[in-house]
Formats: C-alpha cells, sequence, structure tokens
C-alpha cells in the first residue's frame, strides 16, 4: 500500500467529480429541495430539540445513501481496470477519503442553512460538534464504501447499499443522535469518546477483512 | 484422534441432557426467594437470561468460523456459519420471547421501550441483513461465502455495542444499569446461582448440538 496511489486516486476522483460536478449539483438540489419542503410543513415555528436533531441525522443518512449510491453505478463501469492498477486497500482508502470528503461537506453546509432557518443548536460547543460531524460521516462512508465496491463487484443494483449498511450503522447513528443531543442539552460529552471507539473498530475491521474479500 | 472427538461429543450431549433435565426439575420444583413483584416469575432466569448467553456464544462461533471462511473458503465453513448464525438468532428471538413473558408479568407491559429490548431487536435486525445478502448473492456461490462471511464478522462486530454499550449509557428497567442493582449484588442468592450456572451450560450445550445437527442436514441435502 502506497500513500501515493491513493493520493492519486483520490485526485481522480475528486478531478472527475468537478468535471462532471453530478454529485455537487446533486447535494446542492436536495439540500435545497428539503429546506424547502421543511419550510412549507413547519412554516417558521421552532422546532423541538429532539425532531431538530433527527431531522438533522437523518437529513445526513439520505445524503449519505444518495453519493454512496451514485458511487456503486459510476464505478462498476470501469472497477474492472482499477482492480489492474492498485491494491484492495488503496482502493477502499480513496472511496473512504473522497465520500468523507464530499459528505462531510454537504453536511455542514447543510447544519448551516438548517441552523440558518430554526435556529443553530450547538454554537457554544462548536468544536465538539464537528468532532460528531466528522465521525459520523467518517463511519458512514466507511461502511458504505466497503458495502458499495462490493455491491459494484457482483454487479447488484445500488438499492441494496441501504438494506446491507443501514443495520450495520445503526449504532454508530444512535451514539450520534444521542450524544448530539447530550451536548445541545449541555449534559457532558463522554459519549463522544464511546462514538470514536466504535468508529475505530468498524474502520479497523473493514480495512483488515477487505482485501481477503477482493483477492479472487 | 477422531475417537476421541467422538467421545467428547458423546459426553458432551450426555452433559447437555442432564443439565437441562436438572434444569427443568430443580428450575421448576426448587425453593426460591419470594420477593414481592418478582415472585414467581424469578424461574424465567434459568430460561431468558441463558438465551442471551447461548446467543452470544453462538454468533461468537459463527463469526470465528466466518473468519476461518474468509481465511480459507470451503462450502462446509460457510454451512457452519450459516448454521450457527441461524441457531444463535433462534436463541435471541426465544430470549426476546420469554422477556416480554417475564416483562408483561413484573414491569406491566410486554415491551415497554427499554434500551436493553430495543437493541437486542435490533440486533435481530442486523442479523436478517446476513440473510438478505445470502438471498441476493445466491448466484455465484464462490462470492456469496467471501461476501457473506465478512458482512457477518461486521454483524457481529455491531452487535457489541449494541448490547452492551448502548443500553448502559441510559436509565434501563433491566438490573445492572440505571441505578438498578445487578444481579451481582444480592438478588442472585446462592439457591439460584445452584440452577443458574447449570442453565447456562446446558442451554449452550443444547444450541451447539442443534448447529451441528443443522450443519449435518444441510451436507445430506447438497449430497442428495
Amino acid at each position: 500500500m502506497s500513500f501515493k496511489s491513493i493520493f492519486l486516486l483520490l485526485r481522480m476522483d475528486l478531478y472527475t467529480e468537478w468535471q462532471g460536478k453530478v454529485y455537487i449539483s446533486q447535494g446542492l438540489l436536495s439540500i435545497g429541495s428539503l429546506l424547502f419542503l421543511l419550510y412549507l410543513s413547519t412554516g417558521e415555528e421552532n422546532i423541538s430539540v429532539p425532531i431538530w436533531n433527527s431531522i438533522f441525522w437523518f437529513f445526513v443518512l439520505f445524503l449519505s445513501i444518495h453519493l454512496c449510491g451514485r458511487t456503486v453505478q459510476e464505478d462498476a463501469k470501469y472497477l474492472s481496470s482499477l482492480i489492474l492498477l492498485c491494491s484492495a486497500l488503496e482502493l477502499l482508502l480513496s472511496k473512504i477519503f473522497f465520500h468523507w470528503i464530499l459528505l462531510f461537506t454537504f453536511s455542514l453546509l447543510f447544519y448551516l442553512c438548517y441552523g440558518f432557518l430554526w435556529g443553530y443548536q450547538i454554537p457554544q460547543h462548536s468544536g465538539l460538534g464537528l468532532l460528531i460531524l466528522g465521525g459520523s460521516t467518517l463511519g458512514l462512508s466507511t461502511v458504505f464504501s466497503w458495502i458499495g465496491l462490493m455491491i459494484a463487484r457482483t454487479q447488484q443494483g445500488a438499492i441494496l447499499l441501504p438494506t446491507l449498511g443501514l443495520p450495520l450503522l445503526l449504532p454508530i447513528l444512535l451514539l450520534c443522535i444521542s450524544s448530539s443531543e447530550n451536548l445541545i442539552y449541555g449534559e457532558g460529552n463522554d459519549q463522544l469518546l464511546i462514538l470514536w471507539a466504535v468508529l475505530g473498530l468498524y474502520i479497523g475491521a473493514s480495512l483488515l477483512l477487505f482485501p481477503y474479500l477482493w483477492d479472487e | 484422534m477422531n475417537n476421541i472427538r467422538k467421545y467428547i461429543a458423546l459426553a458432551a450431549k450426555i452433559l447437555c441432557i442432564g443439565l437441562l433435565f436438572y434444569v427443568f426439575t430443580a428450575g421448576f420444583y426448587a425453593q426460591v426467594p419470594q420477593l414481592p413483584i418478582l415472585n414467581e416469575s424469578i424461574r424465567l432466569l434459568y430460561f431468558h437470561v441463558p438465551m442471551w448467553f447461548g446467543m452470544i456464544v453462538l454468533l461468537g462461533i459463527a463469526s470465528y468460523r466466518a473468519i476461518c471462511c474468509l481465511r480459507n473458503p470451503s462450502p462446509r465453513r460457510d454451512l457452519e456459519v450459516l448454521s450457527f448464525t441461524q441457531m444463535g438468532m433462534f436463541f435471541g428471538l426465544m430470549g426476546l420471547l420469554t422477556g416480554m413473558i417475564w416483562a408483561q408479568n413484573t414491569w406491566g407491559e410486554a415491551w415497554s421501550n427499554d434500551p436493553k429490548q430495543n437493541a437486542s431487536a435490533l440486533g435481530l435486525l442486523l442479523y436478517l441483513a446476513y440473510f438478505t445478502l445470502r438471498q441476493t448473492l445466491s448466484a455465484d456461490q464462490e462470492q456469496r461465502m467471501r461476501w457473506s462471511a465478512a458482512y457477518n464478522v461486521f454483524c457481529f462486530l455491531s452487535l457489541i455495542p449494541l448490547l452492551f454499550i448502548l443500553p448502559r449509557l441510559t436509565d434501563s428497567l433491566h438490573p445492572g444499569s440505571g441505578g438498578n442493582p445487578g444481579f451481582d449484588t444480592y438478588d442472585l442468592d446462592a439457591s439460584l446461582r445452584k440452577v443458574f450456572y447449570p442453565a447456562l451450560v446446558g442451554w449452550i450445550l443444547l444450541g451447539v448440538w442443534i448447529a451441528n445437527l443443522l450443519i449435518r442436514i444441510g451436507e445430506i441435502q447438497k449430497k442428495s
């Protein structure tokens, strides 16, 4: 495994993305339409904290399925030639970073717009909030990347992605929702440590298991 | 070597039958401490709690076999993973049902949104996705072996935070969390322990036994 090839793969992904702007425009479109839908359904009323929180995390989840599902379809076309050029771990890591960059940017953008309309809930703990958002998007992109690559390899439809990925992500999502709610109420942040510990478990396991799957 | 294994298996089967016989007689007829609310329902300790221990052990064996299957794939190992997972799921389902009976009689309702109840139901949901994966990949044997084994290991990894970390963060009606006393402190007195520990061993042995039978049935079905 070399960092140079990971970097090259990542740059290739980002470059093609910047050329086509498929994900970028789709991400912006879904943020805009969701905000408009929310505005029409609730007006400018205050949303209670648990609902604010769960809508936010649901959107992050929706966005991750959306972005990673598109990659499954796009990558399936040239995966067979990529396998010859790089190792499994390099491919997986570059995909994780690519999804993480996109997902983190769009979640942050959504947080800014969402908070502008319905109130920023975590202004005094923004550093910790960023840690939660970064961790959760890393977990989502890790799990969806390896499942997405697996689906692309077996040439199944992208519809399998949420079916297989969602159950695995339940612990991470539950931890995210409860830790960000704790942050909003100012009830300590010991769950943040547990979130990152669980993330470490997930990332380690997927990096260890993936090479066994790939070499056939 | 083969002979020794045969004798160990036979001894385990006899032990299993003996222990479960003891558990069913002593469990229903022996004296139990009379506590308010719990009353006679404390006897479910011999049937409800071993189900979860059994589930963890069986799913642990399944994920261990899955790791073996990933390193060295063979249809036999794949069958072992499948059978142990099926048996673990069955134990989990039984644990959920016995827990609901117990909850109906002590907490007032079968499903009271207790974090442990929710987490274990989610855990079973996780393994349902494993069976879905096996069904979708039924065309290619080799691929199905690898992917489902990897998914099984991942399922076990996400089961651990679900069952052992998340429920402890919030208040729960179960003993040992949210300020409730754990079983170790004073609830589990000597007379309960005398049946509880044999029950654990007996139920786990039964689960392994049935899983082995499932493997043999699967092999016969493959041959015919």
